[in-house]
């Protein structure tokens, strides 16, 4: 196995070092961008990156301006470094598709296991070795391309979003609760009152929506989610 | 009504030194004018008055004449009377009395016609508000009377009804000086209690606190209310920025602890076994340490969040479960940890408007501070009284000194016997407690135990969900 593509947009010199420092031992290849230009231009180049690491506060072009730029045209997962006591970047990096955050400071543990969580998240999910193509409905979902059709239309999802509607797919007219899919898909406990699996969901949710006029995914309030059999 | 007690009523000692002082005043001035307005005053008559006594002296005589013998004077009289502006009297030269007259004037006093007899040259004479004109030479009944024309002076009248109502009289003054004085004692305290109430809504920590109508006078209490503003606009920059430092502080800190973690994490990453287990327990340490200061940046700026004047963004229906089931859980697993009890009784099936996460983390703290302090069993119940939602946490530690309640909803605050820091504390977790329940429009409120031991009662409004 390759090593992973990491790519860190920061403007924290020394964090970057540090960064890179911690990270390559695990595994991982390092770029850095320092400004949110360079980084755009970066991650929608040639160069395949298994993961984004972007931070808020950046010259030139600020994190979330970024991540909604490369929305247009890439789903690479992007995990936004947010500052801690900022409540708002968070709900709204999610609402712009990122697909997860981490405050600052933040513990060296979590975030490695964060980076993991995102990177293989693949491997995580409990679909064995065969990956099938799976069909519910008007919606079909193949884990090889890491494509879903809805009516034949293609439907450009997140990382996050792709593993979550997978996962849901798979447990078909079964609920999910929202433990398992944070643990599952974002490798990390659900904390109480979280919303981010909602914020998923929710763009989900938006994105079937655009050709699909049935309810395909069920909320069960305070419990989880769970994907309708279609009659 | 405490407001009366002058002891106690600034208002009200003004308004009853004020109003004895006019009615002293009062009092006197009518008592002197009383004294020198007996005083009669004699004048010469002028020529219009010398006219009227002849003509009616004239008119009178010849009505009698007309009727020869026995005539009623007092029918006379008023009929007389009663085509001139003037009303008659008749006096008895010998007793000085009034004989005849219309009823009002009788109660001149007696002594004011002793001057008089049938050889006097006509004057004019001010008795009381009465102006008499006379006498005149009138024989009825082989009796020789004097006439005297009888006038109400200008401004008589308060004067007839002083006399004749004096109890009506004296409550009109008395209400009329009343009214005066409440006024006038209104208008010098009203800008005093806008001051007081002002600096109380200040000293309970409003910011922005201004006195209004107050400081546009041009006097000395204007001058006062100029100054208290001014005052209030001082501590309010203050207070803002040395919370602004903190916040700006605990903002900055946040990369180079980034960084200190991210570095303790490289170490860490060394061969374990080349590292001796001094170091490695160093490093350890290390890493605690910088996670509480995490835990402290992450409150302070919580607390700052919280200290704006902002309403809460994240409000939503959540049922009382949800919040409260994960953290009995924790607080129940703490406290088995430090072998103490936790109960925990609630209604059932209530559901309301909050911000989850911050109403959490009060009860949360709260509930941590009473496991601390307790010495076995903590007591959590929460039920809905009078539109509120109110949960009460008792422990039986050893309580608060008295004059100490208040104030360990302060941030910072530490028990002055007992500065141990637990649980990551630094004194702010009342403090978001209590922040974080003031945003919900509720209010916490710390009381011991008789028997010994704190309760903790948070109440907020209940909107149901």
């Amino acid at each position: 196995m390759s090593a992973k593509q990491l790519l860190l947009i920061d403007d924290d010199l020394e964090l970057t070092e540090l960064l890179k420092e911690y990270l390559s031992p695990q595994g991982y290849e390092i770029d850095v961008a320092h400004d949110g230009e360079l980084g755009l231009s970066l991650a929608t180049s040639n160069k395949h990156y298994d993961l984004i690491l972007l931070d808020v506060m950046l010259p030139k072009l600020d994190g979330f301006e970024v991540l909604r730029k490369l929305r247009a045209s890439h789903l690479t997962p992007v995990l936004m470094l947010t500052a801690k006591g900022d409540d708002y970047d968070k709900i709204l990096g999610l609402e712009m598709g990122a697909d997860d955050y981490l405050a600052k400071p933040f513990n060296h543990r979590e975030l490695s296991a964060r980076i993991k969580a995102l990177v293989r998240r693949m491997a995580l999910l409990p679909t064995g070795t065969v990956q099938q193509n799976l069909r519910v409905g008007n919606v079909e979902l193949s884990p090889s391309a890491q494509q879903v059709l809805c009516d034949g239309n293609q439907v450009e999802l997140t990382g996050t979003e792709y593993s979550i509607l997978h996962l849901l797919m798979i447990n078909q007219g079964n609920l999910v609760s929202k433990q398992d899919i944070s643990e599952k898909v974002l490798g990390k406990k659900l904390a109480a009152f979280d919303r981010s699996i909602d914020m998923h969901v929710s763009n989900l949710r938006k994105k079937l929506a655009v050709f699909t006029i049935e309810e395909k995914i069920k909320t069960h309030r305070g419990a989880g989610y769970l994907f309708l059999v279609s009659a | 009504m405490k407001g009366l007690n002058p002891a106690k009523s600034l208002f009200f000692r003004v308004f009853l030194w004020f109003w004895l002082a006019t009615l002293l005043i009062f009092v006197s001035s009518v008592w002197l004018a009383n004294q020198l307005g007996s005083e009669s005053k004699y004048r010469p008559l002028d020529n219009q008055q010398q006219r009227e006594l002849v003509v009616s002296t004239q008119k009178l005589q010849n009505q009698i004449d007309k009727r020869s013998g026995n005539v009623s004077l007092r029918k006379l009289l008023i009929k007389v009377g009663n085509r001139s502006r003037f009303g008659s009297i008749l006096v008895d030269p010998s007793t000085r009395k009034i004989v005849h007259g219309v009823s009002r004037h009788r109660r001149v006093r007696g002594e004011v016609f002793d001057d008089f007899n049938l050889q006097s040259l006509p004057i004019t004479l001010e008795v009381e508000g009465n102006t008499f004109i006379g006498p005149g030479l009138i024989r009825a009944n082989q009796t020789d009377y004097m006439l005297f024309l009888v006038a109400s002076r200008p401004g008589g009248n308060l004067r007839v009804i002083r006399h004749e109502y004096p109890g009506v009289f004296i409550l009109f003054m008395l209400s009329l000086s009343v009214g005066l004085c409440y006024l006038f004692v209104r208008g010098l305290l009203n800008p005093i209690t806008q001051l007081r109430q002002a600096s109380k809504r200040m000293a309970s920590g409003e910011m922005g606190v201004r006195v209004g109508t107050a400081s546009s006078r041009l006097d000395e209490i204007g001058q006062l209310g100029r100054d208290f503003n001014y005052m209030s606009v001082q501590v309010e920059s203050l207070l803002n920025s040395q919370k602004r430092l903190l916040a700006d502080i605990s903002h900055e800190l946040r990369s180079p602890l980034t960084r200190l973690q991210l570095s303790i994490g490289i170490a860490l990453q060394q061969n374990e076994s080349d590292m001796s287990a001094n170091i490695l327990a160093a490093l350890e340490r290390i890493e605690k340490e910088s996670q509480q200061i995490e835990n402290m940046i992450a409150q302070v700026l919580l607390l700052s969040r919280l200290d704006n004047k902002q309403p809460i963004q994240n409000l939503q229906p959540v049922s009382l479960e949800q919040i409260m089931t994960p953290i009995i859980e924790d607080a129940q697993f703490e406290a088995e940890q430090k072998n103490k009890e936790l109960s925990y009784q609630a209604q059932e099936n209530i559901s309301l408007y909050a911000d989850p996460q911050l109403l959490s983390s009060a009860i949360e703290n709260i509930l941590r501070n009473a496991i601390h302090y307790s010495n076995h069993l903590i007591q959590v119940s929460v039920s809905v009284q009078d539109k509120h939602i109110v949960w009460v946490v008792e422990d039986d530690g050893n309580g608060i000194e008295e004059s100490q309640l208040e104030r360990i909803f302060e941030a910072f605050y530490r028990e002055s016997t007992a500065r141990d820091r637990h649980s990551g504390g630094v004194g702010l977790g009342l403090a978001i407690a209590h922040h974080a329940v003031a945003k919900h429009q509720g209010f916490i409120q710390a009381s011991n135990k008789p028997q010994g031991g704190l309760i903790v009662k948070i109440s907020i409004p209940f909107v149901r969900a």
